[in-house]
């Protein structure tokens, strides 16, 4: 009996060899010595997944569904660091300013005569020396809408909300406001970025 | 580098490893690149969203709370990022959404379907493990399995320089240590 033969045949002594269900799954073992192993696999849960897992895994690595990126831009992206790992600021070409909460709707008592009842909107206004932001957070759906707009001078930029997941982002229109919907429950800060200039607003927390 | 799992990775790239950085570019760089070809565009509007993708990773590195997920974070942000260049190119508002879970929803077609993305996510996950592995079986995967048509073992043994009866055992030991590979990360 070759040591192919007696490989196989173990199946009626134990477990199919991996190499030999790899043969099976690639089409490389005889159909003349596939009944034993097979019958074992039909049989055997750690035999059968290991079969299924190879299947699935040679099938993925055959699909050529991906592409790489041309090399310079790949390049490209790994030059970010040599600016970006020392953060830009470092080198004096990004002001990034903590903005202060100045104003909090949900902390403003009601004036009298004001019907009781909670505000659908509340309104948050972070400021620095040169710029406000006023934040407008109301339930939309399941989640929340952020709408605002930047107070002082800018000719445009973008508002990006970074939380756990990926950041929500929005550009500012013509007149310095932006929307982002739905929003999910969670802890937020918003990082508005103008010309050479971040302005972040921390500690937004949005309710589930 | 190759070896570091991605946790190890980003954790360096924190602490300004240059090195560190090209790893991990170099291990995403397929992935972040196919998403927006996938997705329909073009080359150069691919590339303009591969390098705001990294640039983003750059700025939100010390944020990512769960560094081993990076692999998710670039797929879903190359998603948005495709979305809001393909809003734009057709003279759309590019603000971007999500719903509670934190999934993409898109306010018109979706031009890359979520079937579509696990299955480059899958096969990028696949390729990564490979890509981890010790040099010989490296090569032999890959000269094995990612090439379009299964190459004779006879034409694998003289490009690679091995006996061509040490193929089929190499390779099932190889497949296993991808397989473990993958099931450390989750796969």
């Amino acid at each position: 009996m070759t040591t192919d033969r007696s490989n196989e045949m173990s199946a009626t002594r134990g477990h199919v060899p991996f190499e030999t269900i790899a043969d099976i799954v690639e089409g490389r073992l005889p159909a003349s010595r596939r009944d034993a192993p097979l019958a074992h696999i039909a049989g055997c849960g750690s035999c059968g997944e290991a079969q299924r897992w190879l299947q699935r895994t040679l099938t993925t690595m055959r699909d050529h569904i991906g592409e790489d990126a041309p090399a310079h831009v790949v390049n490209r992206a790994i030059r970010l660091t040599r600016t970006a790992v020392l953060p830009a600021e470092a080198q004096g070409r990004l002001r990034r300013l903590v903005a202060a909460l100045r104003f909090d709707s949900l902390a403003t008592p009601q004036a009298m005569g004001v019907r009781s009842g909670a505000a659908a909107t509340r309104q948050l206004i972070f400021g620095t020396e040169e710029h406000d932001l006023d934040l407008r957070v109301e339930p939309s759906g399941t989640g929340w809408r952020l709408s605002g707009q930047l107070l002082g001078e800018a000719s445009g930029g973008t508002v990006r909300l970074v939380g756990e997941a990926a950041p929500i982002e929005a550009e500012l229109d013509e007149s310095l406001e932006f929307a982002l919907e739905p929003v999910p429950a969670g802890r937020y800060a918003i990082q508005v970025r103008i010309a050479d200039t971040v302005i972040e607003a921390e500690g937004i927390e949005l309710g589930a | 580098m190759h070896d570091l799992d991605d946790a190890v990775l980003v954790g360096l790239c924190r602490r300004g490893d240059t090195a560190a950085w090209e790893a991990l570019v170099t291990r995403y760089q397929r992935l972040v690149f196919s998403i927006p070809r996938r997705a329909g565009l073009d080359e150069d509007l691919a590339a303009d969203v591969f390098q705001q993708v990294f640039a983003t990773l750059v700025e939100q590195l010390g944020r990512l709370e769960h560094p081993e997920r990076v692999a998710g974070w670039l797929a879903t942000t190359a998603r948005r990022e495709s979305w809001r260049v393909s809003r734009l190119r057709r003279g759309l508002p590019a603000t971007t959404i999500s719903n509670e879970d934190g999934d993409l929803e898109l306010p018109d077609r979706d031009p890359l379907p979520g079937e579509e993305l696990e299955r480059i996510e899958e096969h990028h996950r696949v390729r990564v493990a490979v890509g981890r592995l010790d040099e010989k079986c490296r090569n032999l995967l890959q000269a094995l399995f990612f090439a379009p048509e299964p190459p004779a073992y006879a034409e694998v043994a003289t490009r690679l320089g091995i006996p061509e009866g040490s193929i089929g055992p190499t390779r099932g030991r190889c497949l296993q240590k991808v397989r473990r590979l993958l099931e450390t990360n989750g796969a």
